[in-house]
């Protein structure tokens, strides 16, 4: 026990260390200024009231645990306590001793009474023993999982280890004494029977369920001994890394060389091309990931033109209504009407004369006036078109 | 005809193979998931997936065997490989095993015990990495891109969630869980062999 709480102090640094383990085990008793020089020196006791780890009660006098503190102490030294089987072996003396006094009476007056409190010692060892081995249950999960300190959480597992062992034991001795015990078979009182029955099949499930703790344990035990040699293979591993020595001094590379699964997949581009050409063939790899605007040139970084173009340079945009409605006031067919035309101030270019040529011929509200009618021929320059007059001189 | 090179199967052998129901899910799981790991203490999905895979490890093993997939299983977590995968070369991966010892080595020391199942704070783990030249120097090393060492640790464990080593447990409370996949990291870890340590932990003994 002594172990496990002084492994349990070295949390806190070196100088601290005994006060609070004597403030955490007098924490019942009144520490006065007359008596507190024996927990610690001035200059201890001091910090310890800065760090307000203990603190000092003017109306009553005395020198205490924070109470965070006591109780922070109690959560994690209380569940070491807890786990203690002495109760069981000190009930299991005392029935040896009743029954050892029942056989020596000849008083049946006292033998009752002898009698009814070995059914009372029974009795509590019935609603207790399962209840204590929860306690050791839920007592090795939370040093398990409490705490960083690997050598502590080892010495916490193996006290564990010993201390389930011998609660082990006193319910094996209990269970023998149970069995085959003479007084209990020369007692058949139904009361008796009754207990004795339930008490054994209570053993026999505590003997079973210890089994699962013990193997709970030993598993524990095995990965924080696991965890702690590799923190500390890490760090030395780190350590060779740093200075360039880890292919010397360790099988790195042996490990490196064998090692699969995600951590060293190698990117595959999904496609087509069957794997042994994409393995095997990279710079074939390359040519498609290029095409596929994907390789290493989609990488780099273009330089993009981001001038705004001279406005001179923007094509006009032609509202060919305007230029239809001025061909029907005037008496020219609409090619020549269109060479003479002028936008913004300049004549059409061919290409537009073109265009708004066909625009105007092909637009189904204004080709009402001429469809029906032949048109004559003509050309111009390299161009043959049909003579198209405007609608109020075919009309006329 | 062996199918991508593998052992060739006979007729009776295929005929006698036994389609696993969940085979499929499983193949896009650890194939075309989000990550290529499958977790005991995944989401709800996974771990339910991998409860079902366990109960059929043998006939999914076998399924996939002749499809050239090897499903792997480390502790708690399962993985596929396969014999047409593109291997990195050696300089490659002997690259990504230093990465990896040294993200193992920073998350054992900073994390207490750092393990599956383990939730941890990434604000609790800044705060820690702060003023420590040996974890700034690491976060500046692996955490590419990230301005301040909060930045550097938030680039690392998103690419860890990514890769499917750890979880989100609380976003808003910047805590993560660490996932059965992380055994499979570890064994790395336990295979390397540092020579002459055997040695060293012998001399106390030896001196008693």
């Amino acid at each position: 026990m002594h172990i496990a709480k002084d492994s349990f102090f070295r949390i806190f640094q070196a100088d601290l260390r005994i006060a609070l383990q004597r403030f955490f085990e007098n924490r019942h008793a009144k520490v006065t200024p007359e008596i507190i020089g024996e927990f610690a020196d001035p200059a201890t006791l001091e910090r310890l009231i800065g760090l307000e780890l203990v603190e000092f009660d003017s109306e009553a006098g005395e020198y205490r645990l924070d109470e965070r503190i006591e109780r922070f102490f109690d959560e994690m030294l209380g569940a070491a306590e807890v786990a203690q089987a002495d109760w069981l072996v000190g009930l299991l003396e005392e029935i040896r001793r009743t029954i050892e006094g029942y056989q020596k009476l000849s008083d049946s007056a006292k033998g009752d009474m002898l009698l009814r409190r070995i059914c009372r010692l029974l009795r509590t060892c019935k609603s207790r023993i399962q209840r204590h081995l929860e306690e050791v249950k839920a007592a090795v999960d939370y040093d398990y999982r409490a705490g960083s300190d690997y050598e502590v959480k080892l010495m916490k597992l193996e006290w564990h280890l010993a201390r389930a062992r011998s609660y082990g034991n006193a319910v094996a001795d209990l269970n023998y004494l149970l069995r085959n015990d003479a007084f209990f078979q020369v007692h058949q009182e139904i009361d008796l029977m009754s207990l004795r029955r339930q008490v054994v099949h209570r053993c026999g499930q505590v003997g079973d369920a210890l089994i699962d703790v013990y193997q709970r344990i030993e598993d524990y035990l095995n990965r924080v001994q696991r965890d702690y040699a590799r923190a500390r293979k890490l760090i030395r591993l780190c350590g060779l890394i740093e200075r360039h020595e880890h292919l010397t001094a360790t099988n790195l590379l042996e490990v490196a060389a064998t090692a699969t699964g995600p951590w060293f997949h190698e990117f595959r581009l999904r496609t087509l091309l069957s794997p042994s050409i994409i393995d095997g063939r990279p710079e074939l790899l390359q040519r498609a990931l290029a095409r596929a605007g994907i390789g290493e040139v989609a990488g780099k970084v273009r330089r993009v033109e981001v001038n705004q173009e001279p406005l001179d340079d923007v094509p006009p945009f032609i509202d060919w209504q305007n230029v239809y409605e001025a061909f029907t006031k005037q008496q020219q067919d609409l090619f020549v009407f269109l060479c003479k035309a002028r936008v913004e101030g300049r004549p059409l270019t061919e290409e537009e004369r073109i265009d708004g040529y066909c625009a105007i011929i092909a637009n189904e509200d204004w080709a009402g006036a001429w469809d029906v009618r032949d048109f004559d021929l003509a050309t111009d320059g390299e161009w043959e078109y049909a003579v198209v007059k405007p609608p109020a001189l075919l009309t006329s | 005809m062996g199918i991508r090179g593998r052992k060739t199967a006979s007729f009776i052998d295929i005929m006698k193979i036994e389609v696993p129901p969940f085979a499929r899910s499983l193949f896009i799981r650890l194939c075309r998931g989000d990550n290529l790991l499958l977790s005991r203490n995944g989401s709800s999905e996974d771990a339910d997936l991998f409860a079902r895979v366990e109960a059929d490890e043998k006939q999914c093993q076998t399924y996939f065997e002749t499809l050239g997939f090897r499903l792997q299983k480390s502790d708690n977590c399962y993985y596929f490989t396969a014999d047409d995968e593109l291997q990195a070369n050696q300089e490659t991966k002997l690259d990504r095993m230093i990465r990896l010892m040294r993200l193992l080595d920073f998350l054992s020391t900073h994390i207490e015990n750092f393990g599956e199942g383990q939730i941890f704070s990434a604000s609790a783990l800044v705060a820690r990495c702060n003023n420590d030249p040996k974890a700034e120097r690491f976060l500046q090393f692996a955490g590419k891109g990230g301005a301040t060492n909060a930045d550097r640790l938030e680039n690392i464990l998103q690419a860890l969630v990514r890769q499917g080593y750890l979880s989100e447990f609380d976003a808003s409370r910047q805590e993560y869980r660490v996932l059965s996949a992380v055994n499979y990291l570890f064994e790395f870890a336990d295979r390397i062999e540092i020579h002459g340590e055997a040695n060293e932990t012998e001399e106390p003994n030896a001196e008693a």
